[in-house]
């Protein structure tokens, strides 16, 4: 999967940062950019509809934000998770001819946006573990599973919320398939316990 | 065709609104004569057709050329600084109106399907001018804002005859007010570090704006303290 733009240096917090759509739409093009080198899969980005998906992210985000310093930490996947709802929900990116020297199997082959949003909020939710709280993450595995991904497509497309879950079974958590669209104690207890390992 | 609109510029000066309006609408009258006017015109001969279109062009040319010339950084800075509660004289307000217009002109000019609307900086810089003291000694930038934009709204500095309400369906009424919102929220964004950059920043204001949904508010435009709540929750955002 595509590496990261590396916006580390900025004067702020990546998760401060996010929020400001200029910031956003600049590391998802950056994203797209580096899909393009990894699958050679041409994107055409709607910026209204980028920003769309921006807005209903905030939103969202805002409304479950917690206050307590201590459940910063585990909304971070969560709120990656809401991104990555927003932007299934918007669908920003067009994706041109996969060409044929592509990866087979590759799931980039099979849902090529998805695979693009998937790529952009798991890079995002690493950079701000990582640079904003420290945080040394496992290796993740890259998300081949064509199941998985086959299940993602299908489900996202009935309820946009499984978008949260299946972010944390690509990211090598233990998702919520219960309650995915809301923020709760038990992915508190989740991520905690994977970080700790 | 030569680009003469820094000679424009020049020309005109920096305290010619009425002018500036003036080659707008010129621009904007050669827009929809063009469109109404291009059955009738293949009646005409030859010769005189050609000039009628030459004719047409120059006019609608040498208002493009105004509108799209983008302001200098420093006048957007100091836009940006007037309407963020430094007070100014007219030079002030006139330089104010002129870029206000400028990215009024440009977000109205993404739209599809196209809207023959204009905005006139007579209008709204006699406006803003009334405004002065009046800003609510202490509130805070946003508010300052919503209530420019409310007052500019009030006496129709956008419109397809500004200064007057007729002729506005309401979703040109719509789009244009959510233009003015889209232009505050830009001038209060922070400024990026390239002028280059005002461009992207202002369709960014705009599309952000248009992804909000907030139907009741653009429709009208006259609500200054839920302008204001607007305009404080998403600036930091841009």
């Amino acid at each position: 999967m595509a590496g990261f733009p590396d916006f580390a240096n900025a004067d702020r917090p990546v998760r401060k940062s996010v929020q400001r759509l200029r910031w956003f739409v600049d590391a998802f093009q950056e994203q797209a950019a580096r899909t393009t080198e990894e699958t050679g899969i041409k994107f055409e980005i709607d910026q209204s509809l980028l920003a769309g998906a921006f807005s209903t992210w905030l939103r969202s985000f805002d409304a479950q934000k917690p206050t307590e310093p201590g459940r910063r930490v585990p909304f971070v996947g969560f709120a990656a998770g809401l991104m990555l709802r927003s932007l299934v929900q918007s669908d920003p990116a067009t994706a041109g001819s996969v060409p044929q020297t592509a990866d087979a199997g590759c799931p980039a082959e099979y849902w090529p946006e998805g695979y693009l949003y998937v790529s952009f909020c798991l890079n995002l939710r690493a950079l701000v573990l990582q640079q904003d709280f420290k945080r040394e993450l496992p290796a993740v595995p890259k998300p081949r599973d064509a199941r998985a991904w086959w299940s993602f497509k299908e489900n996202v497309q009935s309820d946009p919320s499984l978008a949260i879950p299946f972010l944390d079974l690509f990211a090598g958590e233990e998702p919520d398939w219960t309650t995915p669209g809301m923020f709760d104690a038990d992915g508190t207890a989740r991520l905690e316990a994977h970080s700790a390992g | 065709m030569v680009d003469n609109s820094e000679q424009i510029r020049r020309l005109i000066g920096p305290a010619a609104s009425p002018l500036r309006d003036l080659l707008r609408g010129a621009k904007t009258a050669a827009e929809a004569t063009e469109e109404s006017l291009a059955p009738a015109s293949k009646l005409l001969p030859g010769t005189l057709a050609s000039l009628f279109w030459a004719t047409l062009e120059t006019l609608e040319a040498s208002g493009r050329s105004l509108v799209a010339s983008p302001p200098s950084a420093e006048d957007i800075r100091a836009a940006s600084r007037y309407l963020a509660g430094h007070e100014g004289g007219l030079r002030t307000i006139d330089n104010f109106v002129s870029v206000f217009g400028c990215g009024w002109d440009r977000c109205v000019a993404n739209e599809r399907p196209r809207q023959r609307l204009q905005f006139s900086e007579t209008i709204a810089g006699l406006k803003v001018a009334a405004l002065a003291g009046e800003m609510g000694a202490g509130r805070s930038r946003e508010f300052r804002a919503a209530r420019i934009i409310v007052a500019m709204r009030k006496v129709h500095a956008t419109g397809r005859v500004p200064g007057t309400p007729i002729m506005l369906t309401a979703e040109q009424r719509f789009r244009a007010n959510l233009a003015m919102f889209a232009v505050a929220l830009w001038l209060l964004a922070d400024r990026p570090e390239r002028h280059s950059e005002e461009d992207r920043i202002l369709d960014l204001s705009y599309a952000l704006t248009n992804s909000q949904g907030s139907g009741e508010l653009f429709s009208e435009l006259n609500d200054v303290e839920a302008i204001g709540f607007e305009l404080a929750r998403l600036r930091p955002h841009v």
